[in-house]
């Protein structure tokens, strides 16, 4: 099971992108003062080259990876391009992985009176430090480097893991001009790749001699130009990494010096390393822990199969808490079941053994976290799985999940975080299904507001706010980190300025999918002119969040989800609305996301209605205009006031 | 022994705590500190903590987590037990079980930490911890006994020992207790004791004092110290600035080629002043700050040949540099300790742990220059909010000299704006700002000059009310030279800046403050209400009436004096033009708890001016 957690680790690893194969002459370098494709640029990657192929130390084969840039200093704000930051593995443990860092080089050019000084890294501005027992960290920080300065820096490191191929990040924090990536792998290597990102990386492919290993190896080389600096605005997207210009290696079978060592080439391949592992597979075996208290509280017996889950779910909650992390494999049950807490794949684990001793058929749901990126579309991949949730199984056709990370939540409420339109339900090693989770969660709101104007301006109103799903979990998480009813109730009443007369809240620590809250308030209005009252609250957000004029990465929102507020405000005698409202539809194409308004006079009471619906979870950098001009007309309509006056 | 007796206010102030807290986060049942000190070399500090923890607000205090130092602070025993609400003991830790992590946010350090991370199961649970830390050539502190965890969390029982040679001269600092401290000898060793009992919680407002100045705390240090061989003396702030100069005498020297490039870029024949930026101009061009916590305990800076060779350096390294590099056309400057999170060191209590930063002091033609060798892209002798009105140890031959860096006065952190809103039929407008953001106001905006174009447009966004941009017709931050001041100049067409709602258009008046927040209610307010920053936020805004409306409704004019500030609107109609001048401005406030309600109707009624439309109506 080593592999699995070593996997684990490799998804760990953070890889400064690349370099060499320096083009620009370093006088023609010195001397520019911007990037050639983007003015806005403090710093930029002129040059970076990412070297990576198999040679043998003795009997011990190893990867060698190179790492080579030529940077640009252009502004001080891109001086940190000369502080260098990179993560090798150095298990304490003689029996763990260890790379070796060999050949660090830095310089630093500078202009000084028409002449070309360089100032080289010396020891003093290299320092390592030890990150936990796996990892080291080790930092770099170029002498001498100033506006106008070119840094150029390499390293290679030995790697034991030679199943552990760095992946290729072809853009940076910092534009780039050129950039280059060679990958060389024997021929008793097999593999696969993938790349991501939008814009063009030229690839060759060629059959070369290894004259370290004597093995004809195949040698893939990837060249690229003028990519702009990664995005830094990620506020929608989970993982901006997932749309970077990357390039990943995962080697899938090794048949060499007689042994095979085959990873994951079919996705059951996947699911039999898991289920084979005793980390994984093992404690999906593993007995009931909390046995004696099943049948103490007679959960077995009870008849209907959810209500059975749902007690289930309950018992565990009273037992167990979780500790804030996520994980794909178990750690010690006894030092989970002793400290009463656990990652979630532990408590997945107990609260599995505890649905089959009731009766309940479950099984594992094998994802990334939306956090940590997509699942490979086009290739299984055991290094990206890093997390599983529950499926319940209410009978053979009908699914319903549960994770045991959501303390708030309940059966089919997940996280955000783990709300992936691709996971893998494993029913065993053999026979699987893919799910789409977003189809599942989602999220409601429901408002109600009643108001009363009086003629003297006093404006008395109730409001019920229900939440449902994933919006339920996301306010009963809100509320537990609050811890003060009172300073809830001030945030209201300031932000609306009214005076609240009565708060309830109902649900707010139930197993259900539902929480509201409901409150009385009153407020004066000035009435010179009329009335002025503004009906409507912005759904979603308070505000259009997207107000930038472009958008390079896409937008996803935690769930789909609907919205729905009802007004209805009873007028003064001899009190009408000034004027008709305009009502206001708005529809993404397809109806990805539509909106309706209305609002009329009737009888003295004028009533309107606002619903909204997110049918898609995902809307591409293309829609981003549309996206942007959509909640904007939303937010006019919604920040209208309407005028109640006297005949 | 020297002794400081906290102010009697504090006294008042705990114990009315204790009559209105209730239910807290967590309770220190008892927290004992044993300290052994066998020389001013080498120190044992035992310390065993029990502490019950209600709920998940409180659960971090479930966790462990020591400083320590290779060669100089390392961790003896350690033990750790977790016990339930039903006395069963759920969890041991060992001192294997501890995690050992090096990474950190300095470039270099010696220090490393050692950390357990615990989540409880259930609450209430109760934690204990044993651990003791030798210091071998590190005994800046003998002891300190600050029990009160944070906020929240109230205190049963506590106290401190401290044992020393005889011949140990101990001086001792008590803040906010009256807790006696008593001195005995015992078997030819000085013991001193003190206990801490029943300490009520603090429960965390808004507008408070910071809870290191509210804390109650015990500390010893030696009077005499020896930190890494070097050896100084805590009597007075006097004396330890002698030792912070005497570290840092004789590596100042600068080297030749540096000398002659200062030859080369100052004039000499210019005002003491104009020398002094010159060289601080030098120095920004050719260094940058690097995080390093090494020599002597993190005091020690790097000698400044090296500083200049490498172009990088801490801000000791820097601040020796720029010394050293001033000393060169004969200007005298002075090192300075200061910390950028407390304003305040105790006047007569000198110790390591109050300053965390240096700085250069110059005296300069008029007035002293206060300079931050670590950004020196602010105006040279521009006092930062890390600084401004700060306590602070110029460090000089003659020793150290306690002063306090002059503050800036709310009416030099000044906002002022020019704004025309042209308003169109549709609710459109074309906006022009030019605004001026001096001082601390203009720190606020400095992270944005070297940003990005679409950063600065993003930031903008965010602070302004300007609803959708269609096009920046001028868009330009620039900062004006030698001088805190930044000038934002923008000419923007903005869709639906105002709101058609029929035959009426609803037009906010003042679009700069989008994100002026209010002070939440704050039932039976007991801690004192204290602010440091005082500004003035001046807008002239002109809004220019679109053909076939008119003023249906005008924002309100106010005047209103407070003991916090001021909030004066005036509005104005020149043909079809509204011109309306909002002045606010913010003093830096010390009151009594209960003014914290006027305080707070103040801030509601900027919020409500900043809000202000005015109602255009169809003709």
């Amino acid at each position: 099971m080593k592999r699995i957690t070593f996997y684990l680790l490799a998804c760990l690893w953070v890889v400064t992108s690349a370099a060499q194969s320096v083009d620009t002459p370093l006088e023609d370098a010195l001397k520019s003062s911007s990037c050639p494709f983007d003015n806005e640029a403090s710093a930029y990657v002129i040059s970076s080259d990412f070297d990576i192929c198999m040679r043998a130390r003795g009997q011990q084969d190893f990867l060698c990876i190179t790492q080579t840039k030529r940077i640009k200093i252009l502004k001080e704000n891109g001086l940190d391009a000369a502080n260098v930051e990179f993560l090798i593995n150095d298990d304490e443990s003689a029996s763990g992985f260890h790379d070796e860092l060999v050949d660090l080089k830095a310089v630093a050019y500078n202009l000084e009176d028409g002449k070309t000084v360089s100032t080289k890294l010396t020891k003093e501005t290299i320092s390592k430090q030890r990150l936990n027992s796996k990892l080291v960290a080790v930092r770099f920080v170029i002498p001498n480097v100033k506006v106008g300065s070119v840094i150029n820096y390499s390293y290679q490191i030995y790697r034991e893991a030679i199943f552990d191929v760095p992946e290729w990040l072809a853009q940076d924090y910092y534009p780039v001009g050129y950039a280059h990536c060679s990958i060389q792998l024997p021929g008793y290597v097999g593999y696969y790749y993938e790349q991501t990102g939008c814009h063009r990386i030229d690839m060759q492919k060629k059959e070369v001699d290894n004259n370290s290993l004597h093995t004809k190896d195949m040698l893939f080389d990837f060249t690229c130009q003028s990519l702009p600096a990664l995005p830094k605005n990620t506020d929608f997207t989970y993982c901006p990494m997932d749309y970077a210009d990357k390039i990943i290696f995962e080697v899938s079978e090794i048949y060499h010096r007689g042994i095979r060592r085959s990873f994951a080439r079919k996705q059951e391949d996947v699911n039999r390393i898991l289920f084979d592992s005793s980390v994984f597979g093992g404690r999906l075996k593993q007995k009931n822990p909390l046995k004696d208290e099943m049948a103490a509280l007679g959960i077995a017996a009870i008849p209907d199969v959810m209500e059975r889950a749902k007690a289930t779910i309950l018992l565990l909650k009273s037992k167990l808490r979780w500790n804030g992390k996520y994980n794909l494999v178990g750690t010690s049950l006894s030092k989970v079941l002793k400290e009463g807490s656990g990652d979630n794949a532990d408590l997945n684990f107990v609260l599995m053994s505890m649905l089959k001793d009731a009766g309940v058929d479950c099984y594992p749901v094998v994802m990334s976290r939306r956090s940590r990126g997509a699942l490979p579309v086009n290739r299984p991949s055991i290094d990206a799985l890093n997390t599983f949730v529950v499926a319940i199984a209410e009978n053979p056709t009908t699914m319903h999940y549960y994770d045991c990370s959501a303390e708030n939540g309940c059966i089919d409420v997940l996280p955000a975080e783990l709300n992936v339109s691709r996971a893998f339900l494993l029913y065993s090693s053999r026979k699987y299904e893919e799910v789409n989770l977003q189809s599942v969660v989602n999220q409601r709101s429901n408002v109600t507001l009643a108001l009363e104007l009086s003629a003297d301006g006093t404006l008395k109103g109730t409001r019920r706010n229900t939440f449902s799903g994933l919006a339920a979990l996301k306010f009963r998480n809100m509320w537990s980190e609050k811890n003060d009813s009172t300073a809830f109730v001030a945030d209201i009443e300031d932000a609306n300025n009214i005076s609240i007369e009565h708060f309830n809240t109902k649900g707010m620590t139930d197993f259900s999918p539902t929480v509201s809250y409901d409150y009385g308030f009153t407020s004066q209005q000035d009435g010179s002119n009329g009335y002025y009252i503004k009906p409507f609250a912005m759904p979603v957000f308070d505000a259009n969040p997207f107000t930038a004029e472009e958008s390079s990465l896409p937008v996803e929102f935690p769930s789909v989800g609907s919205y729905v507020m009802s007004v209805d405000i009873k007028l003064p005698e001899g009190y009408h609305l000034a004027e008709p409202y305009e009502p206001v539809s708005l529809a993404f194409p397809e109806n990805a996301m539509t909106c309706k308004i209305i609002l009329q006079e009737t009888n003295s009471r004028v009533q309107g209605n606002c619903r909204m619906n997110i049918n898609k979870v995902y809307f591409g950098v293309e829609d981003y205009p549309l996206l942007r001009e959509f909640f904007d007309v939303l937010e006019k309509a919604c920040s209208k006031m309407i005028v109640i006056t006297k005949d | 022994m020297k002794m400081q007796y906290k102010s009697f206010l504090f006294v008042l102030l705990f114990s009315t705590y204790a009559m209105c807290m209730s239910a807290q986060d967590a309770t220190v049942e008892k927290y004992t500190v044993v300290a052994d000190c066998s020389s001013n070399k080498s120190l044992t500090v035992k310390r065993h903590l029990e502490m019950t923890i209600n709920n998940k607000q409180a659960e971090e205090y479930a966790s462990f987590s020591a400083h320590l130092e290779r060669g100089h602070i390392s961790l003896g025993d350690f033990s750790g037990v977790v016990i339930d609400a039903n006395g069963k003991t759920v969890k041991k830790i060992k001192k294997s079980d501890l995690i050992t992590s090096e990474y950190s946010s300095e470039f270099k350090t010696d220090g490393y930490g050692v950390y357990y991370s615990y989540t409880p199961s259930s609450f209430p649970v109760k934690i204990v911890f044993d651990w003791s830390l030798s210091y071998d050539k590190n005994v800046a502190t003998l002891g300190q006994l600050a029990p009160l965890p944070g906020y929240d969390a109230d205190v049963k029982e506590s106290s401190i020992q401290l044992t020393v040679p005889a011949d140990m001269e101990v001086l001792c600092h008590k803040q906010n207790t009256d807790a006696e401290v008593k001195r005995e000898t015992v078997g030819g060793k000085i013991i001193y004791t003190a206990q801490m009992n029943n300490i009520p919680a603090v429960k965390k407002e808004p507008l408070s004092p910071d809870f290191a100045d509210m804390e109650p705390e015990i500390v010893f240090v030696p009077r005499d110290f020896n930190l890494y061989g070097s050896t100084g003396s805590f009597e007075s702030w006097e004396s330890l600035g002698r030792w912070v100069w005497q570290l840092a005498d004789g590596r100042q020297t600068i080297p030749a080629d540096l000398a002659t490039k200062i030859d080369g870029a100052v004039d000499r024949s210019a005002s003491r002043d104009v020398q002094i930026r010159q060289v601080c101009k030098l120095m920004r061009g050719m260094t940058r700050y690097i995080s390093i916590q090494l020599g002597i305990g993190g005091w020690q800076p790097e000698k400044a040949e090296v500083t200049a060779r490498l172009g990088l350096g801490d801000c000791k390294a820097l601040t020796c540099l720029l010394q050293g590099m001033l000393e060169h056309i004969g200007i005298k400057s002075y090192p300075t300790i200061v910390s950028v999170d407390d304003k305040h060191l105790h006047k007569d209590f000198a110790s390591m742990g109050q300053t965390n930063h240096m700085i250069l002091c110059v005296p300069a033609d008029n007035d002293t220059l206060w300079v931050e060798c670590t950004n020196l892209t602010l105006p040279v002798g521009y006092r930062h909010t890390g600084i401004a009105g700060h306590d602070a140890v110029v460090c000089t031959p003659e020793g150290g000299k306690l002063v306090t860096i002059p503050g800036n006065l709310p009416e030099e952190n000044l906002w002022l704006s020019d704004i025309n809103i042209n308003l169109a039929q549709d609710g459109n407008a074309d906006i022009s700002i030019v605004h001026k953001s001096y001082s601390e106001q203009y720190e606020q905006m400095k992270g944005l000059i070297h940003r990005e174009l679409a950063e600065q447009k993003k930031a903008v966004l965010a602070n302004y009310s300007l609803g959708r941009i269609e096009e920046y017709k001028r868009f330009n931050i620039s900062e004006v030279e030698d001088s805190a001041l930044i000038v934002t100049d923008i000419q923007t067409q903005s869709n639906g800046y105002a709101t058609v709602s029929g035959s009426r258009m609803m037009v906010p008046v003042n679009p700069m403050h989008k994100n002026h927040s209010l002070l939440r209610n704050i039932e039976n307010r007991r801690l004192p209400v204290e602010t440091s920053m005082g500004y003035e936020d001046k807008e002239h805004i002109v809004i220019t009436i679109p053909e076939g409306y008119q003023v249906e409704t005008l924002p309100k004019p106010i005047n209103v004096e407070t003991d916090f500030g001021s909030l004066c609107i005036k509005v104005d109609v020149e043909g079809n033009k509204v011109v309306v001048t909002y002045d606010v401005k913010r003093v830096p406030v010390k009151a009594p708890a209960e003014k914290y309600t006027d305080i707070q109707a103040f801030v509601k009624q900027i919020h409500s001016a900043y809000g202000q439309k005015i109602v255009l109506k169809k003709l």
